[in-house]
This record gives structure tokens, C-alpha cells and sequence, in this order.
């Protein structure tokens, strides 16, 4: 590689070299988190797996499935990939840019405050204090404390950038870039909301809108926090791992702004193209079948690097991960453009394909990306190879192995699941009219997940005694030095320098400037539909807003995170409303800051659920489902019965609704206490009738009473 | 279900007719770009992320 360099003109001059170090130190901390929370969020998410076969793993309620899937998610994309992420970064930003970080302190905030963020979240989602909006469960107080340590992460890149001494912006740093600034505008915008207190708020949009906001947020957090990252850590980390430049510089290009443009206009398409007229459906798949092409760009730009060189792969248990996160990264999105077809998306919508689907390219092409970079840094910073081969080849079979124990069983469920839904006797009934009954026949399944999830994290846990054993035996150079031509205040042309590349290169603060009017644009050509929706729901009369109490009810629903495993969304095809009742209308949602439409169905939806069943039935059901439903993987909820209801909130959280164009009257804020009291008092007599009795002032109250007003309104119009 | 009312949104296609043809001229962009850009300018930038190593003391 020198002497190409040598023997080109494009060699620097050897001239005004600077010295300099680079910082190891944070990089290894960030390096630290990551493997840390990995194997936190790697257990938390066996115990939920567990959960779902074993109903007795839910130990106490600050440890139910609705509140600690929460904990999984965030812990495993925030924590041990978002740490991972930041290590990655960190280490090739300043050899890329030939640069130490811009400041020693913001990289020190931002590391503690990062964490901090992680044990803000550890605390409070166990504790049921939670937005319920998926991946962005946090309340309002973490929500801005990760906008400003998001902010410092970018101040500490852009400084870098700007105090480079290489003219030229590789590849990886546009994706970093990327990552910054439409991450940034995301997390804003999708957290908007209106504080009740410290630990509640409520969404600023409401039923529809808050759903196409969410999964607009939803769709392109995964674009670019678990995506366009990766993409900048393989085109570093492979081609150092490889000893090999990178198959084709122009495909990187070309796929970086095709992935970029078609990610941020055309992602929520497959949410939306069922709203337009035919040439903007077919528009719409158009756009999502077209994401292949700059996904699969990436992939194949990641695996032809690697041509000529698969000896090294067969010897190089990092290049195997890498080349298992790769494949999975094309599997999952030859999949995505696939599951957003209307057909395909009616069997898999709610199932358990979609976790198996966003598994693939969890554990595969995030989580193998991770490590392998840990791999590959570790042993640099700490001037020695890695303590254990072994361990490392080890490490990668088990967790390839808990890829396919994870994902192979979730399909068949997916496929079980979405069937067993649909289908009809030859009478024209339900076939399987029990929801309960095609839940218990993909129990096994449930099961072999859970042992996929044991395989990986065990290879976590070897992994982790493998990083720690480095680290114990090593040194680390926490100030490793280095040197490099400073780059010149007046631009003189060098090599392959050209107008243009001047003009774009030579001015990062202009860049960063124009790359968010760029993101901006793009997100508002998106988003104005979503918000144009708002005066054009049909408003249905007898929709009215939740009674105190029922709010209260709803809180807690949302407290005990129901939402992962119940929907509120009754699509309109026969074999639900056949199930659930009248599919659900936009309008019946105007009230609902925030919506609950959820996205998957462990259990039934519950949507048309009010005056189903007595109160009675809930009761019971709630003390202990399986005394209802016989066999149900439903977490007991005794501590409803036990707990006492917070009203204190209540008139604030009438008046914060009222704020938000919910039509409250002062007389319903002023009253909001004793109305909720006289209700509950009367659900309580009706449980008394029954003998069961239960202080009207207790938690349990005030879901039944918002259970059973679910869906009735429209009823009530009928 | 968001037919019901997407349709209803006056002119909501001029925003999807413009994403369509800013992405295409970009694309295009980026496109002619790469087809008439210096070999050894890409050659150059590829080998960024190896030739860091001789920075290293």
C-alpha cells in the first residue's frame, strides 16, 4: 500500500508534518458500554422471550413484558449498539480525518451523559413511566437530555472534520454525517409533547397522526441509527479487516445518496400508499421495491471486497461476522421492500414475521457489525492480538447458530400465525374463533427463540470474557501518537483535486449547513401530508373524549406497556371484523394523545373490547388470566387490585389534554376529581353485585372502565 | 384505511410528484458525476481508509 502511494502523485507532501495523538481512551470506554449493555440487553431480552412461554417469569410488576420489552429494545439499540456505534466512529473519524477529536470534554460529556441516558432508562421504564410510542418509549426529561448529548456528538464530529489534515471526506464520514443530522431532526419532531409532570406527557398529535409521525420516525430511526452508521463502519472497518480497498468507490457514492434520498421520501410509503390514487400506489411500491437496489448496492460493495481474499475470511473469525452481518443486512431488506406489498403485508402485519424480520438484521447485521469492529479495535489500541482465537471463532458459531434458532422459528409462528387468522370452515365461520388457540400452537416455537437468544448471548458472554481478558493482559495507548502533512490555510491543488471537490470539501461548515436544508426539505415533503390529515379526518359525532377516569385507565394501559401485545386496530378484512367487530375508523382516534394502534398481536386486539364482557370478567381476568382463558401466556395483574389509583395529576392531565384541542369544558377540568370518583364508584357497586369486592379507589377500577369504553362510541352512533 | 382521507387532502400529489423528480435529477446528478470523475480521484479516495496506517508512529 506505501508504495503505491510512493509511486503516485497523489502521495502528500512531505512537508509541515504535524504530530499529534489520537484519543483511545474513549474510544475503549464507549468500546466498554457497549459489550456491557449488551450482554444487560441481550438477558432482558431472553427473560421476555421466556416470558412468552413461561408465564410465571414475570416477576413482580416492575418486570411484566408490557414495561421490560421496553427495556430491551432501548437497551440493545441505544446502549450496546448506540455505544458500539459511537466507539466505531470515534476511531475512524480521527484516522480517517488524521485528526484527534475536536475536544477532549465533549467527548467526555458525551460519553457520561450517554450513559447517563442508558441508566435514566433503566430506571424508568421498569418503573411504567413511558411514552408507549415504540423506540421512543422515553418521557419527555431523558427526550431532551439525549437531544443535547445527540448535539455534543455532532459539535465534537463537525470539529473534527474541520480540523482535519486529510483534504478529502471518505466515504464513511458522509454516512456518519447522515447518521448526525437526520437522526437529530427524527428524535425532535417525533418527540414533541406536552409535560404533565416530570415523568408523564402527553403526544402533541393524536390517533392517525400521531401513527403516521411515529412510524415515519419508526421506519427511518432504523434507516438511520441501525443503518447508515453501519454502512460508514463497513466501508472503514472491512476493507482495514480485508487489507483491501473497497470493491467500487463509485457503487459507495452512488448508493449513498440513492439510500439517503429513498429512505427519507419514500420510507413511509409502504405506510401510505394505499391512501393515493392507483399511480401514486403504484408509485409508492415503486419507491419501495427501488430501496433494494441501494441496499443491496451496499451489500454487494461489502462482499465483492472480498473477492480474491476468502482465505482470509476462512481464517478471520472477524470477517466471518462481518460476512453474516452482510447477508443478513441483504436479507432483511430484500424483505422490508416485500413485506410493504398490500398482499404480502395483510398475512404478515401483527405476527411474529416481523420480529423475525427485524432480528435478521438485529442481531445479524447490527450485533455482528458491533463486535467485529470491537475485534478489530480492541487488539489495535491495546498493542496485542486478541487473548483468546478460540474464543472468537467460538463467539461467531454461537451466535450465528442463535440467528437461525431466533429467526427460523419466528418465521413458521409468523406464517402459522397470519394463516391460522384467516382462515375459515367450510360453513363460512372462524376456524380458529379462540384467539388463545393460535397463540398456544406457536408455543414450541416460542420456545426454540428463546434458545436462539440463549446461543447468542452465550457467544456475547464469551466475547465479553475475551474483551476483558485483552484489556487485563494489554495496555492500553490512551494517547496514541501520530503524524501528518498539516493541511495547507490557502487551497493548493493536489492530485486529483478539482474545482468542485474544493468548492464541497474544503467548506464542512457550509456542508453541514446545506446537508440539513437538504434533510429538511426531504422530511417536509414527507411530513406535510401527515399534517394536512389533521382537518381532513372524518369526524364521527358520537366520538366524545374519555372520561377522567377512563383517561386514568388509559394511562395505565399505557403504564403497563399493553400495547406490545394488543392492538387497537381492526383492519377491514372479513376475518377480523369476523373476530373483533367493525373494523376501526380514522375518526374514532381524534381524542387519543397518544395513539395505541400497536404492532404486533400476541394476544387479541382489543379495539371493540368495551361491553364485550362484564366488569366482572376483567376483574377476574386481570387477577389471573388463565382463571378466563385457560392456558393464557397473559402476565398476572393482581397489583391493580392492590394498588391505589394516583388521582393527583388527573385535572392537569384534563387541562394538558384540554391544551392539546381535546374538547374539555372548565366545568370537566374543575371536576375532573369528583367525576372520576362518582364513576368508579359505580363500577365498583356493579362489581359488588357480582361479590367481588374491591375498593372503588384501586387501579383496577379505572382500566376496567376504559376497557370497556374501547371502541363503544360508534356503537353508541348506531 | 388512510385512503379515506389521504384523498381528501387537496393537492397532496404535488408533494410526492416533487420528492419523485428531486430524487430523479439528483440521481442523475450523482450519476454523471460518477461517470465523468478522475479514475485516479476514486482510486485515491478508496485506498483512504489503508494509507492512514503510515500516519501512525
Amino acid at each position: 500500500m506505501t508504495a503505491f502511494l510512493e509511486n503516485t502523485p497523489l502521495a502528500a507532501p512531505k512537508t509541515n508534518i504535524e504530530h499529534f495523538e489520537y484519543d483511545n481512551k474513549i474510544v475503549r470506554n464507549f468500546a466498554l458500554a457497549s459489550i456491557i449493555f449488551a450482554i444487560v440487553g441481550l438477558l432482558v431480552g431472553l427473560l421476555i422471550a421466556t416470558q412468552l412461554f413461561w408465564p410465571a417469569a414475570n416477576v413482580t410488576q416492575y418486570f411484566t413484558f408490557g414495561r421490560i420489552r421496553a427495556l430491551h429494545t432501548n437497551a440493545v439499540i441505544f446502549a450496546f449498539v448506540g455505544n458500539a456505534i459511537f466507539a466505531g466512529i470515534y476511531y475512524s473519524l480521527q484516522r480517517l480525518c488524521k485528526a484527534r477529536l475536536y475536544s477532549d470534554l465533549l467527548s467526555k460529556i458525551h460519553f457520561w451523559g450517554w450513559q447517563a441516558i442508558i441508566v435514566a432508562a433503566a430506571i424508568s421504564l421498569p418503573l411504567g413511566m413511558s411514552t408507549s410510542k415504540e423506540y421512543a418509549e422515553l418521557e419527555w426529561p431523558i427526550d431532551i437530555g439525549i437531544t443535547v448529548i445527540w448535539i455534543i456528538f455532532g459539535i465534537n464530529m463537525f470539529g473534527t472534520i474541520i480540523k482535519r489534515r486529510e483534504r478529502h471526506l471518505y466515504v464513511a464520514i458522509w454516512f456518519y454525517i447522515a447518521t448526525f443530522i437526520t437522526v437529530a431532526m427524527l428524535h425532535v419532531v417525533n418527540s414533541l409533547a406536552i409535560p404533565v409532570s416530570l415523568t408523564k406527557s402527553y403526544s402533541l398529535y393524536a390517533g392517525v397522526q400521531d401513527a403516521l409521525v411515529q412510524w415515519w420516525y419508526g421506519h427511518n430511526a432504523v434507516a438511520f441509527f441501525l443503518t447508515t452508521p453501519f454502512l460508514g463502519l463497513m466501508y472503514y472497518y472491512l476493507p482495514k479487516m480485508a487489507n483491501r480497498p473497497i470493491y467500487s468507490y463509485k457503487l459507495s457514492i452512488l448508493h449513498f445518496w440513492s439510500l439517503i434520498f429513498l429512505y427519507i421520501w419514500a420510507g413511509p410509503h409502504h405506510l401510505l400508499y394505499t391512501s393515493l390514487p392507483d399511480w401514486a400506489q403504484s408509485l409508492g411500491v415503486v419507491f419501495s421495491v427501488m430501496l433494494i437496489a441501494p441496499s443491496w448496492g451496499g451489500m454487494i460493495n461489502g462482499l465483492l471486497t472480498l473477492r480474491g481474499a476468502w482465505d482470509k475470511v476462512r481464517e478471520d473469525p472477524r470477517l466471518k461476522m462481518m460476512v453474516v452481518g452482510i447477508t443478513a443486512y441483504g436479507m432483511a431488506t430484500f424483505e422490508g421492500p416485500l413485506l410493504s406489498f398490500k398482499n404480502i403485508n395483510a398475512i404478515a402485519h401483527y405476527t411474529d414475521w416481523i420480529p423475525a424480520h427485524v432480528h435478521v438484521g438485529a442481531l445479524g447485521w447490527n450485533g455482528f457489525l458491533s463486535f467485529a469492529v470491537m475485534y478489530y479495535i480492541i487488539p489495535k489500541m491495546y498493542g496485542r492480538e486478541m487473548f483468546s482465537k478460540k474464543l472468537l471463532n467460538a463467539h461467531f458459531w454461537l451466535g450465528t447458530l442463535g440467528i437461525l434458532f431466533w429467526a427460523v422459528p419466528m418465521y413458521i409462528s409468523g406464517f402459522t400465525q397470519g394463516m391460522m387468522w384467516k382462515e375459515f370452515t367450510a360453513e363460512g365461520n372462524l376456524k380458529y374463533a379462540s384467539f388463545l388457540e393460535t397463540t398456544l400452537q406457536v408455543i414450541p416455537m416460542y420456545m426454540l427463540r428463546a434458545l436462539g437468544g440463549l446461543f447468542y448471548l452465550s457467544g456475547a458472554l464469551l466475547g465479553a470474557y475475551n474483551i476483558f481478558k485483552t484489556m487485563l493482559v494489554g495496555r492500553l495507548i490512551a494517547n496514541e501518537p501520530a503524524q501528518a502533512p498539516a493541511m495547507e490555510k490557502v487551497f493548493v491543488p493536489q492530485g486529483t483535486d478539482t474545482y468542485w471537490h474544493r468548492w464541497v470539501e474544503r467548506r464542512p461548515l457550509q456542508l453541514l449547513f446545506w446537508s440539513f436544508v437538504v434533510v429538511i426539505i426531504g422530511g417536509a415533503i414527507e411530513i406535510i401530508p401527515t399534517f394536512m390529515i389533521k382537518s381532513n379526518i372524518p369526524t364521527i359525532a358520537a366520538v366524545l373524549p374519555y372520561t377522567p377516569l377512563e383517561l386514568e385507565g388509559r394511562d395505565l394501559y399505557i403504564r403497563e406497556g399493553c400495547v406490545s401485545c394488543h392492538s387497537q386496530m381492526i383492519r377491514p378484512f372479513r376475518s377480523e371484523t369476523e373476530r373483533y367487530g367493525e373494523y376501526s375508523k380514522a375518526g374514532e382516534f381524534v381524542y387519543d394523545h397518544p395513539f395505541l394502534w400497536g404492532s404486533k398481536r400476541t394476544g387479541p386486539d382489543l379495539h371493540r373490547e368495551g361491553g364485550k364482557y362484564p366488569d366482572s370478567w376483567h376483574y377476574q381476568h386481570m387477577r389471573d388470566p388463565t382463571s378466563m382463558s385457560p392456558g393464557s401466556i397473559m402476565p398476572p395483574y393482581e397489583f391493580l387490585i392492590e394498588q391505589k389509583l394516583n388521582t393527583e395529576s388527573t385535572k392537569d392531565k384534563i387541562r394538558a389534554m384540554k391544551t392539546l384541542g381535546v374538547p374539555y369544558d372548565d366545568y370537566a377540568v374543575n371536576h375532573a376529581e369528583s367525576d372520576l370518583a362518582d364513576q368508579a364508584k359505580g363500577i365498583a357497586e356493579n362489581l359488588a353485585k357480582e361479590n367481588i369486592k374491591v375498593k372503588s379507589d384501586r387501579e383496577i377500577i379505572a382500566l376496567i372502565a376504559y376497557l370497556q369504553r374501547l371502541g363503544t362510541d360508534i356503537k353508541k352512533g348506531q | 384505511m388512510f385512503r379515506q382521507f389521504l384523498d381528501k387532502v387537496q393537492g397532496v400529489d404535488i408533494p410526492m410528484i416533487t420528492s419523485l423528480l428531486i430524487f430523479f435529477i439528483f440521481f442523475l446528478l450523482v450519476g454523471t458525476y460518477l461517470f465523468i470523475v478522475d479514475k485516479k480521484h476514486l482510486n485515491y479516495m478508496s485506498h483512504l481508509p489503508l494509507n492512514e496506517d503510515q500516519n501512525t508512529i
